[in-house]
């Protein structure tokens, strides 16, 4: 039999695969309803919200303090002081400073190639990253609907990162790095990150 | 009344277009779910995160491809996120009891189609997840890699490789699918 011959057979037999019973609608349908309920009951008014967000920003702010020396004085981003609201601003340079963790992080891993899957720091940092993207997503500061469209595509790839497998790194990386270049994420990161690092210069304001 | 309707409807807060629009599209995603988790609680789990998500971030479709493309990627991606945690866990457990019950044997898996769903459990998710989209789903090559956000040269790939590897291990199997 030759490999043709063979994959007929194969994609035959595997229609018996893990074969679906009839769809549950009503059970999954009152599922929905109730997790949707039960989370709305659950979600902390803004308030908490906005505690959470600045929480993370303070937090992102000490870290890269720590990591970055500059010993000139730092003048405030102009766009910030002209940002429509306090809580806008802050979303803006929380973001910002997340976004370009999240571009060192992804540089770093696409330089490492196929053995970025057997480094466990690529996974703990994603993971890091990954809580505070959740929560941007989750800020209803966040209204500009490229900026939420390029959180979810980082959202999956960060994902993917911290559930690299030691066992199928390689086809895991070849995966993850094709998901980027598809997505076009890294141009979208750099081009949503303003130059001159905005990252470092918002550290003023914190 | 099309997708586009429909979500427009749901935008508005219509709740009866939100249930339309499950209705429209559930079977495709239950199926899917079942197909990669093999499991009903895990099938009707996943199946629930999809819409949930899909729901919630309904806004952010732009419509660039057709909802049910859209939804089939949200629908990947929370199974195979689901898959690899318990993959994980699974894993865990295992180490606990030494994985004495691991080994496969022949003489004690007669049945093909059984070996051969075996077999397809152990692929590695990336190719058993083309696999089963392709050739037990029937999704396309552009389906797939607008899924799972890859070159559908990649999809091809991956099928490729997943059905060498079944090939080689069933190989020992290749006299009884004789026509």
């Amino acid at each position: 039999m030759n490999d043709d011959e063979w994959d007929e057979r194969l994609s035959k037999a595997a229609r018996a695969y893990h074969q679906p019973p009839e769809t549950p609608r009503e059970e999954i349908w009152a599922g929905i309803r109730a997790r949707r309920k039960r989370r709305s009951v659950l979600r902390p008014p803004q308030v908490i919200w906005w505690s959470i967000g600045v929480a993370a920003l303070l937090m992102i702010g000490i870290g890269l303090g720590r990591l970055t020396v500059n010993p000139q004085p730092v003048n405030p981003a102009p766009e910030l002081a002209r940002a429509p609201s306090r809580q806008t601003a802050a979303m803006a340079v929380a973001a910002i400073q997340h976004l370009s963790r999240a571009e060192a992080l992804l540089t770093g891993f696409r330089a490492e190639g196929k053995t970025a899957g057997a480094d466990a720091n690529f996974s703990a940092s994603a993971r890091d990253l990954l809580s505070t993207t959740r929560l941007l997503l989750d800020s209803p500061e966040l209204t500009d609907p490229q900026m939420r469209g390029l959180l979810e595509d980082l959202e999956l790839v960060l994902v993917q990162i911290t559930q690299l497998s030691a066992e199928h790194g390689h086809e895991e990386v070849d995966l993850i790095t094709e998901g980027l270049k598809q997505r076009g994420l890294m141009p979208r990161l750099r081009s949503a990150i303003p130059a001159g690092s905005a990252a470092t210069s918002a550290q003023g304001e914190i | 009344m099309d997708d586009r309707e429909l979500i427009a409807r749901v935008l508005a807060g219509e709740a009866t277009a939100e249930r339309a629009l499950y209705d429209r599209h559930v079977d495709r995603v239950y199926r899917l779910a079942y197909r990669l988790a093999g499991d009903p609680d895990l099938a009707m789990d996943f199946t629930q995160d999809t819409f949930i998500r899909a729901f919630d971030r309904l806004a952010s479709y732009r419509g660039d491809a057709a909802f049910s493309t859209w939804l089939t990627a949200v629908a990947t991606s929370v199974a195979l996120n689901g898959l690899r945690k318990l993959k994980r866990f699974r894993e865990r457990e295992t180490d606990l009891e030494h994985g004495d019950k691991v080994a496969s044997k022949r003489s004690s898996e007669p049945d093909l189609k059984e070996r051969l769903s075996r077999e397809i459990d152990r692929l590695p998710l990336g190719y058993r997840t083309v696999f089963v989209m392709h050739d037990v789903e029937g999704y396309t090559h552009e389906e797939i890699g607008t899924a799972l956000g890859v070159e559908t040269g990649t999809s091809k790939a991956q099928l490729s490789r997943a059905r060498a590897k079944l090939r080689e291990a069933l190989a020992d199997f290749a006299g009884e699918w004789k026509p």
